[in-house]
């Protein structure tokens, strides 16, 4: 068989953003064949996203900035082609989900794709009804988008992009909020495509998750993107756990018990006892309660049933306000917490001495852009700087959601090193995490959440 | 978590939202004319046990019984007299509920494919699915960047001076970010403003149909030879 | 069809109407009367119209941030459809003349049009719709008995140039309050406006 082109070829890629003189990524090279599984990975800020966006046309149709070099696909150059006119041969998942749906039932769903295209009638219900089967969502055809979990939306949207059977996949960190067997069934369904002859690209920073799975792994350092060999991969290694801090009077102060907490439909909650300086995990599937754990211990939640001691004091009936004295919670999307006009007003809240602002900038490494507006900072920079406009306000407990999410090793270890300060003063961390080199560095204590006890 | 379950939809909900639109409008347009009760309870009636297709919270129930009360009473106090007191807010009724409730019945989706046939333009159709789908998105936003203040020890519902900074801005961001990215979201499913699309659900007329014509009509008809015809 | 709208424009359009919606609801339950409620919102809807405005920039930037709420409560009331068809013509009838909204001068003044013609627009409608019901057969007593409701604006005109004034001056304030998130919006690198 002669050689055929391949589905996607990149050459000599550069990009360089609007009002910058450096290009953000250049000398970009890479190549995409039918049946391939390919990673595209690098930390944050290292130019990914930037990559993904010049292959889907994004840039420079809504990213202002000037592109040079060529995308082909199966051999035609489509550097200039829309997104649109791109979307015919690559089934693009961005990473809000949200973002790409715009009915209120599933059924309709697949149908406005395929309405989009001017396909006739019959022909649209013929595909919808064959992609449900395929995606295991018959029993939830007329159900509202509003009924399904963050994973069923994505495989809804998977299975939206894959009617009109595009070459390829590119996929921009699917798996960010996953658990284990989310992630499972993802890859199942990314692995089948790529047996039937698409090609899958994944921009994903968790190696782990795909060294098995994965064909070739394209590493993007700095703007520049260069292959990458399986067996070159390690995961990395933070900063070794100091074994976990002798037993002191510490351990003894009890900051935080629960009673008999429940909230809603979900099996009763585990009752906690943290003391002080005490790190906690909260582990379980995804749609557990862990997050609803959370939300009652901060307030933001009243439980059904149960008590609530903080301090020592009954604080079942206290509403978040008064709460927030004692508690600070770090939120699973930061643009909710950032209020203030520059990086540094962030910090330095009423109560807040401009010293320890200070610090924690220089902690969290954002002391560079104290005066920039919090949301011109990348999504990694916005979550340290929520974490630290928490902390800033030095609370007894600080409760973590997710937020550990997308950080590269970089900004993950000035995080973790952040809150190990926090809890080498006898600060109490209650957080959830997916990421198991958090936990290898934190060495918390472990409650698991959602099983019947 | 929610329970999931199956969307139960009312037998109203498949009939030509063009139908209903014409009905209601009919009704709105007799409802103005009548001046004997009679008619106007079975107009009223009618209107009602379409409502009974509705599901409504007993909140929201009560809500437009109060105010319907509240309308009675105060037209009562005006006009001395309460009977006709009764008979307007009758006739305020079916001035208001018919529209909503046929509205209500009808699934948005059908209801912007029937505007989309009668070649609204495309902008509009776009808007309106973008508000019906993104609205209640935004109000979660909303709703999660009240209690982040909360969070910080500040309560907005005693501080309004705090609106501007704590919850319109913060606001306002996530919406710009959000239209940007809708707008990328609706490119890779392959919409464009000035492409033509197909729909998957042209209207056809069915027996249904059929049977809700004929049964507006002879509801129409009773009212009118109720009002004049004896 | 060749429209000067883009894809874009149209989102970003609907996002705005979707902030105005949403800040009639926080507003919405606190104010009694009606007409006084415009007076109210105006601060808060100022600040979308202005933002609207100043990404959009061209003529017809307000109708396309309302036109398609009109749509949308064509439903609830055809009344309410005819008062927001009516409210934004008037405004961009005015800005036709001025050619854009790139500059903040004009965004100002088409602030300030949307709502003193809304109030306008709204009050006028009490002495319009009277005067069809008595050409008409229709029951005149319970139409007055509505309208009794705003006798007190029918007795005093000049009330209604004051909240013309005040519903000028609270879009100005939504206006200012919208030209400050604009400014931080492009400091945050977020908004491409003013050219």
């Amino acid at each position: 068989m002669a050689q055929e082109p391949p589905l996607l070829e990149v050459t000599d890629l550069a990009f360089t953003h609007l009002g910058q003189t450096q290009p953000t990524i250049q000398n970009v090279n890479l190549t995409l064949h039918p049946g391939e599984l390919v990673v595209l990975a690098g930390a944050t800020g290292s130019g990914k996203s930037t990559v993904l966006n010049c292959l889907t046309g994004i840039a420079p149709e809504h990213i202002g900035g000037q592109l040079s070099g060529q995308v082909y696909s199966r051999g035609q150059e489509i550097t200039s082609w829309s997104i649109r006119d791109r979307s015919q041969r690559m089934g693009i998942l961005l990473q809000n989900v949200e973002t790409q749906i715009f009915t209120d039932q599933v059924g309709e769903e697949l149908a406005f794709g395929l309405e989009n295209w001017n396909l006739p009638p019959g022909e649209i219900q013929a595909l919808t009804q064959s992609a449900l089967t395929e995606f295991d969502l018959v029993e939830q055809q007329n159900w509202t988008i509003r009924q399904l979990s963050a994973g069923q939306k994505q495989r809804l949207l998977l299975a939206c992009l894959l009617t009109r059977q595009p070459d390829m996949l590119l996929l921009d960190e699917p798996f960010a909020f996953l658990d284990a067997a989310g992630v499972q069934l993802l890859l199942g369904l990314l692995l089948k495509r790529v047996q039937q002859g698409q090609a899958v690209l994944l921009i994903e920073h968790r190696l782990e998750l795909l060294k098995e799975s994965c064909d070739r792994i394209y590493k993007i350092e700095s703007g520049s993107v260069s292959p990458l060999h399986k067996s070159a991969l390690q995961i990395p290694v933070q900063v070794p756990p100091e074994a976990p801090s002798s037993t002191s009077e510490a351990e003894k102060t009890i900051i935080l018990q629960t009673q008999n907490l429940s909230w809603g439909g979900y099996p009763p909650f585990p009752d906690l006892q943290v003391s002080a300086g005490e790190i906690v995990l909260l582990k379980g599937e995804n749609g557990c309660g862990k997050t609803t754990l959370l939300k009652l211990l901060s307030g933001l939640l009243k439980p059904a049933t149960g008590q609530l001691e903080i301090q020592g004091r009954e604080a079942t009936r206290q509403n978040v306000v008064q709460r927030s004295r004692a508690i600070g919670f770090v939120l699973q999307n930061p643009n909710h917490q950032l209020f203030a006009e520059s990086v540094e007003a962030e910090l330095t809240q009423p109560g807040v001495a401009p010293e320890r602002a200070q610090k924690l900038l220089k902690q969290l490494n954002l002391s560079h852009c104290a005066e920039k507006h919090p949301h011109a900072l990348s999504q990694g920079q916005k979550r340290r700087l929520a974490l630290g406009a928490v902390l800033a306000k030095q609370p007894q407990i600080c409760l973590l959601d997710e937020i550990m999410v997308g950080q590269d090793t970089t900004s993950l270890e000035l995080m973790l090193s952040t809150l190990k300060n926090f809890t080498d003063n006898s600060g109490t961390l209650i957080f959830t995490s997916h990421d198991p080199n958090v936990a290898a560095v934190l060495t918390p204590h472990v409650v698991t959440i959602g099983t019947f006890s | 978590m929610p329970t999931p379950r199956q969307v139960r939809r009312s037998p109203l909900s498949r009939i030509n939202p063009f139908l209903k639109i014409g009905l209601s409008f009919g009704l709105i347009g007799l409802s103005l004319f009548l001046r004997h009760i009679a008619p106007m309870l079975v107009l009223l009636g009618g209107v009602l046990l379409l409502m009974t297709q509705l599901k409504l919270r007993p909140l929201i129930l009560g809500y437009i019984l109060l105010m319907v009360c509240i309308f009675t009473g105060s037209t009562a106090l005006l006009l001395q007299n309460w009977p006709e007191a009764i008979f307007s807010t009758l006739r305020l009724l079916a001035i208001v509920l018919p529209t909503p409730v046929l509205a209500l019945t009808t699934p948005p989706a059908d209801l912007i494919r029937s505007l989309q046939t009668v070649r609204l333009p495309s902008f509009l159709t776009l808007s309106l699915m973008l508000i019906w789908r993104f609205f209640p998105l935004m109000q979660q936003e909303l709703q999660r960047i009240w209690e982040a203040n909360q969070l910080r020890g500040i309560d907005l519902k005693w501080r309004p001076g705090k609106w501007f900074s704590g919850l319109m801005v913060p606001l306002v961001f996530q919406m710009v970010v959000y239209a940007d990215e809708v707008t990328v979201g609706l490119q890779t499913r392959g919409y464009s403003p000035t492409e033509p699309r197909s729909n998957s659900k042209p209207l056809h007329w069915r027996w249904a149909d059929t049977l809700f014509c004929g049964v507006a009509i002879a509801w129409l008809t009773l009212i009118c030879y109720l009002e004049w015809g004896r | 069809m060749n429209s000067p709208w883009s894809l874009r424009d149209y989102v970003f359009a609907a996002f705005m109407t979707i902030g105005m919606v949403a800040s009639i609801f926080l507003v919405g339950p606190f104010v009694p009367l009606p007409f006084l409620d415009l007076v109210m919102w105006a601060p808060f809807g100022g600040i979308f119209l202005t933002l609207g405005m100043a990404r959009l920039q061209r003529r017809g930037s307000v109708a396309l941030m309302i036109l398609p709420l009109a749509v949308l409560l064509l439903p609830l009331s055809p009344l309410i459809t005819l008062y927001l068809v009516l409210t934004p013509l008037a405004t961009e009838a005015v800005v036709f003349f001025r050619g854009n909204y790139r500059s903040k001068a004009n965004r100002l003044l088409g602030t300030v049009m949307f709502f003193v013609s809304g109030v306008l627009i709204g009050l006028g409608s009490i002495f319009i719709v009277p005067a069809l019901v008595n050409t008409g057969e229709f029951i005149e007593e319970d139409l007055a008995k509505i309208i009794e409701k705003f006798a007190v604006l029918l007795n005093n005109p000049w009330l209604l140039g004051v909240l013309a004034v005040a519903a000028g001056i609270t879009g100005s304030i939504g206006w200012w309050l919208g030209e400050k998130v604009v400014h931080q919006l492009q400091r945050a690198g977020k908004l491409d406006a003013n050219a």
